[in-house]
């Protein structure tokens, strides 16, 4: 099989070590700014942490981290959802109030 | 309700993973990672190569399964080649490397794969070499100096025309070698 490869492919010995950031949408459902209500299309275990991006306009894209309390999966119409409640584990004071979000 | 529409609002969720790259090749490479990652998952792989920092989008395309008491998945991603390969790009990196040698030595099979005869051209060099990460410097120019970080077996190739297969193959009959008729059906 390696014959079908189209370009020369390279073993690392030893392997190299990295960082790989995944990105998957959500939806924000809830936020009362300490914890919050997130649906996605990605499984997530409790205590699992998390970075969410918003484009919070004016002042472009914020982020802060979360971390997994819960996660409930929640199957519509074929589709397989997550209902994740995460708690802000770091949180500028200015994002504690839902209308700084842009919403 | 209308408080609650106005509550929801669309984010994207980031998670960082340790990650390490057994394989590379041009257009993807095999990671493993601890993590589950779902066929599909989209990110940003990043990691120190040829002492600097390399970054380049995936999409994680198959899953093999774990060995058996082992919590450590091999992934295989594909680069999304959503920029050009800069120099900070991995594929960019992998494609100035000039392979001169096979990780076990053995000749490159020659066999047809999919009768696509400029695929199989492209395929010059080896299936797979070895690369020893941080031995050299990458100088962005092709040929310099990666040769030094690829080892092993050199295998002398046929400098012009023929069918690309090693010298060292045998695979091919001396009489035919050259033939262009032979050449489309190999």
């Amino acid at each position: 099989m390696t014959s079908r490869r189209r370009s020369p492919r390279y073993v690392f010995l030893p392997p190299i070590g990295g960082r790989a950031r995944t990105i998957s949408d959500c939806v924000v459902e809830s936020w009362d700014g300490n914890s919050a209500v997130l649906v996605t299309t990605q499984a997530a275990s409790p205590g699992e942490e998390f970075v969410i991006e918003f484009d919070a306009t004016p002042g472009g894209a914020r982020s802060c981290t979360v971390r997994v309390v819960s996660s409930v999966p929640d199957v519509t119409q074929d589709v397989t959802r997550f209902r994740l409640l995460v708690a802000m584990s770091s949180v500028s004071p200015d994002w504690r109030v839902a209308p700084s979000l842009g919403v | 309700m209308a408080g609650n529409r106005l509550m929801m609002t669309g984010a994207v969720l980031v998670r960082e993973l340790d990650i390490r790259v057994q394989e590379a090749s041009t257009i993807g490479c095999l990671i493993e990672s601890a993590s589950p990652l779902a066929i599909g998952t989209i990110g940003m792989l990043e990691l120190e190569f040829a002492n600097e920092r390399r970054v380049e989008w995936f999409r994680v395309c198959r899953v093999h399964p774990a060995r058996a008491g082992s919590s450590v998945r091999v992934f295989g991603v594909e680069f999304l080649p959503v920029a050009v390969a800069g120099g900070d790009s991995l594929r960019g990196a992998i494609g100035r490397m000039r392979p001169v040698g096979t990780l076990d030595g053995k000749p490159r099979a020659t066999g047809r794969s999919s009768a696509d005869g400029r695929n199989r051209a492209a395929a010059v060099g080896v299936q797979k070499s070895a690369v020893v990460p941080g031995s050299a410097k990458a100088t962005g120019k092709p040929g310099e100096s990666w040769e030094k970080v690829v080892s092993f077996r050199q295998r002398a190739l046929r400098a012009k025309g023929g069918n690309e297969v090693a010298l060292t193959d045998g695979q091919d009959a001396p009489g035919v070698r050259g033939s262009a008729k032979l050449r489309e059906r190999v």
